[in-house]
């Protein structure tokens, strides 16, 4: 006669299992971080850049004791940087002033307005590469003409190749960062510089879907 | 490198209020006292439009830190249009160009300021909404000027009308998203105190067909770079824009009443009837039209 606290077959084999997901589950986490690495394809190529994977961002100083960052959410444009053939590299970048959030409605409204961008006047900011130089198979300088507030001028980006390689959709993407500082009154911006910081980081994050 | 955290409202506040004041102060004293012998009484309004130009072109260069030539932004032709306007009309208070040229010469100047400071936007426009509103802009701002320009040569009246709708459009720009605007209007309004106060309680120096001139315009500016380029609600413009009018009610009332519709009184009866639709202004702006919140 069996024993009522004897355990089934049935009950060993859930306890075991159980147990083999326990002993399994601490290991996951770790081998889906081990699953992410950058894609070193051949980055060559004409791209439109994803405005859904692609931002621009800025930093800027405030009354001399932080750092704001604030966002244009809406880029446009296209851009064909390999390293192997500088001279055929350029760059196109097109952002809506009005796209911009720095995450408070009022300190918006103030920026679109008269004050700084005018977004009214000047909708639009863009930037024209003319020459790229690479200092490494991944690293180089982007230099090119923005428009921003009406006035146009030089500006240098360093820039950084992330990656390039096969999405899961069938396409083809590459993607980069490019960061330079410029400052704002070269630019006719020059209202408050004693509260708001004249130099402002810039940095783009674009990812491209080839042609 | 100072970091004390009020050292930003200090500067604000000797841009927008201490150094235009002190500068239409220490001009009139020096027009007044000094030019004032030596010349004519029917230049005394010369004085006050160039220590109220100077004032504002002080202010502008203070508060937005460079003069742009030529003008980027709209807002940069606002000490091109003042400065050029002083010597035509200081011209009229010299010569007395008659009425009919006078208005000509208005209507001009608000065509060609308006087209100036809204070319940006009525080019997005369709044609014809863009003819409405550089025709409304144009006619709204031409007959606020003849009205102050007529009483400008017998009484403050006007002076104390402009410095409560300046104050006034001062406080709806910062509540609504431009300090930049509202230290213009605090600027005008600053001006035009320190103006008054030389003025009473017997006028000294009326505003004449060029400080009218200087002061309308430096208003309008500040009004409109508001309204386009700011979105200031057209409701609370309509409420400055009514408070202009003040004085209407305040002559008519005195006349009927045997009183002198241009004594100290009416002065403060004209900034008292002003001084309604622009607190209505504000209260509204604050209730319903400040940006709340994040985004």
């Amino acid at each position: 006669m069996k024993n009522a606290n004897t355990p089934t077959r049935f009950t060993r084999s859930m306890t075991g299992l159980a147990l083999l997901a326990a002993l399994a589950f601490p290991a996951l986490p770790a081998a889906a971080a081990d699953a992410y690495h950058i894609q070193t394809g051949n980055p060559a190529g004409n791209y439109q850049i994803d405005p859904v994977h692609s931002m621009v961002t800025f930093t800027v100083g405030h009354l001399g004791v932080s750092e704001l960052v604030g966002r244009f959410d809406t880029i446009s444009g296209s851009f064909s940087l390999d390293s192997a053939n500088s001279d055929q590299a350029r760059v196109s970048v097109q952002i809506p002033i009005d796209s911009l959030d720095t995450n408070f409605a009022q300190r918006n409204k103030d920026l679109l307005g008269p004050d700084y961008f005018n977004a009214t006047q000047f909708p639009t900011m863009s930037f024209t590469s003319t020459k790229v130089q690479w200092q490494s198979r991944n690293a180089g300088q982007l230099t090119g003409n923005l428009t921003l507030h009406g006035v146009t001028r030089p500006v240098t980006f360093n820039i950084r190749r992330i990656g390039a390689g096969p999405d899961p959709w069938g396409g083809y993407r590459s993607g980069y960062v490019a960061t330079t500082t410029i400052k704002r009154s070269d630019f006719g911006m020059n209202y408050m510089l004693n509260g708001i910081s004249d130099s402002i980081l810039v940095q783009l994050n674009i990812e491209g879907k080839r042609q | 490198m100072n970091l004390f955290p009020s050292a930003v409202m200090t500067s604000l506040l000797l841009q927008t209020v201490a150094w235009p004041m002190l500068v239409v102060m220490s001009g009139l004293a020096m027009g007044l006292g000094i030019l004032r012998r030596m010349a004519s009484p029917g230049t005394l309004p010369l004085i006050s439009a160039l220590t109220i130009c100077a004032a504002m072109l002080t202010a502008y260069h203070l508060i937005y830190g460079k003069f742009t030539l030529p003008p980027l932004q709209a807002l940069d032709w606002m000490p091109l249009l003042i400065a050029a306007a002083l010597p035509v009309y200081a011209m009229d208070d010299l010569f007395d160009f008659g009425a009919a040229t006078r208005f000509v010469l208005m209507a001009a100047t608000v065509v060609l300021a308006a087209v100036l400071l809204l070319r940006p936007v009525l080019g997005q426009l369709p044609l014809m909404h863009a003819a409405w509103v550089l025709t409304a802009v144009s006619g709204l701002w031409l007959a606020a000027w003849v009205y102050f320009d007529r009483h400008a040569l017998h009484n403050a009246n006007s002076g104390m009308t402009l410095l409560v709708v300046s104050a006034g459009t001062a406080i709806v720009s910062v509540l609504t998203g431009s300090t930049l605007l509202g230290q213009l209007g605090g600027a005008l309004a600053a001006v035009l105190g320190a103006w008054l106060l030389w003025n009473w309680p017997r006028p000294h120096a009326l505003l004449g067909h060029s400080g009218t001139a200087v002061a309308v315009l430096a208003l309008g500016c500040v009004m409109l770079v508001g309204r386009f380029y700011s979105a200031t609600p057209l409701r609370i413009n309509a409420l400055l824009l009514v408070a202009l009018a003040a004085n209407v009610p305040v002559t008519y009332l005195l006349r009927r009443s045997g009183r002198n519709p241009d004594g100290p009184l009416a002065v403060v009866l004209t900034g008292a009837a002003a001084l309604v639709p622009v607190a209505l202004a504000v209260v509204l702006t604050v209730m319903f039209y400040m940006p709340q919140g994040d985004e």
